[in-house]
């Protein structure tokens, strides 16, 4: 049953049919948000939020787009949100940063030539994290949607509402500011 | 190839994506530029960040979680609705609760006649009006 056959029987009132959207699109939310949010509990907490919504606003979906991509805006703008909520931890962490106390926090030198045999530590999360979470927003959206979710930059940019060009630039700002942001803590012994 | 063509590359190259001839040129530049090796280690590093989040799996009873939230919440049924029904509801609502008021204050009204404008005959059976109680708890 095609997601715009079940949506026209929620309408009428079928309101278990919606189970069949929620299955099928749980998995790609719940990967949205955790790019967002980076934590399980969070996540499943957007992705039970993004789906509540989502049936609240059924009846203003106009099928003017795919179901999915009106799905995945919800669920950034409800990622985004959320992750506006906890600005003020990020703020802390930034001036933190500014007063030189983040040395303690440098990742450890490399000690292989081979980046392959690195293990990953928690602090080498917690930067990765961190430089995600410090990306300006278009660039968050479209390196989450890309490296999370395997999106087409066409299909980020349906989801942005904005042009392929725009979003392939995102994308390699994006990347250029993950590096600038990750390269102090990757200094060789 | 230059440093800007060879980490445009980093990622299609860690995914192994790379055709056969690019893939050599970029791995003899890694080879002589420290710092896109630095890039290239930072571009594996958060793809295996990444991976590691991605494979993490939501809660096994999210569906059932998000049906019971959808039940709980006290929302009405995205149900189309013809656009009169959305007014006149609340208007029939409004009458209502105005004409259950106007029936009060009637009937209000009503109850409370004073003894005055009693008739003459039936005023004569209120005992209360002819004597006090306070006019008999002092006799």
């Amino acid at each position: 049953m095609s997601d715009s056959d079940v949506i026209k029987q929620v309408l009428q009132g079928e309101r278990d049919m919606f189970r069949l959207l929620v299955e099928r699109y749980q998995h790609m939310i719940f990967r949205t948000c955790i790019g967002f949010v980076h934590n399980k509990e969070d996540a499943d907490d957007l992705t039970q939020e993004v789906f509540i919504q989502a049936f609240q606003s059924l009846s203003g979906f106009k099928g003017n787009s795919n179901f999915s991509t009106w799905i995945y805006r919800i669920a950034v703008n409800a990622s985004l949100n959320k992750v506006r909520r906890s600005a003020g931890a990020i703020i802390l962490q930034r001036i933190d940063s500014l007063l030189g106390t983040d040395k303690e926090h440098r990742l450890p030198a490399s000690d292989s030539e081979n980046p392959e045999d690195l293990l990953i530590g928690e602090e080498h999360r917690k930067w990765v994290r961190s430089a995600i979470d410090q990306l300006p927003e278009k660039q968050r959206v479209a390196i989450v949607l890309s490296k999370y979710e395997d999106l087409s930059q066409k299909q980020i940019a349906e989801i942005m509402n904005t042009s392929e060009g725009a979003v392939e630039a995102l994308i390699q700002r994006a990347k250029a500011n993950l590096r600038k942001k990750l390269s102090p803590f990757w200094k060789k012994s | 190839m230059n440093c800007q063509l060879c980490q445009k590359e980093l990622d299609a190259y860690c995914q192994g994506n790379l055709p056969g001839n690019i893939r050599t040129q970029v791995e003899n530049h890694l080879k002589g530029c420290e710092s896109c090796a630095s890039a290239f280690a930072q571009t594996q590093l958060l793809n295996r960040v990444i991976n590691e989040e991605r494979e993490i799996q939501s809660n096994p009873f999210l569906v059932t979680r998000i049906m019971e939230g959808i039940e709980s919440s006290s929302v009405e049924r995205p149900v189309h609705q013809p656009v009169f029904m959305k007014v006149l509801r609340p208007a029939i609502i409004t009458t209502s609760l105005a004409a259950a008021v106007f029936a009060g204050v009637l009937l209000g009204g009503f109850a409370n006649t004073s003894p005055d404008r009693m008739p003459a005959e039936l005023a004569m059976m209120d005992d209360m009006a002819i004597e006090s109680v306070s006019m008999l708890s002092n006799e």
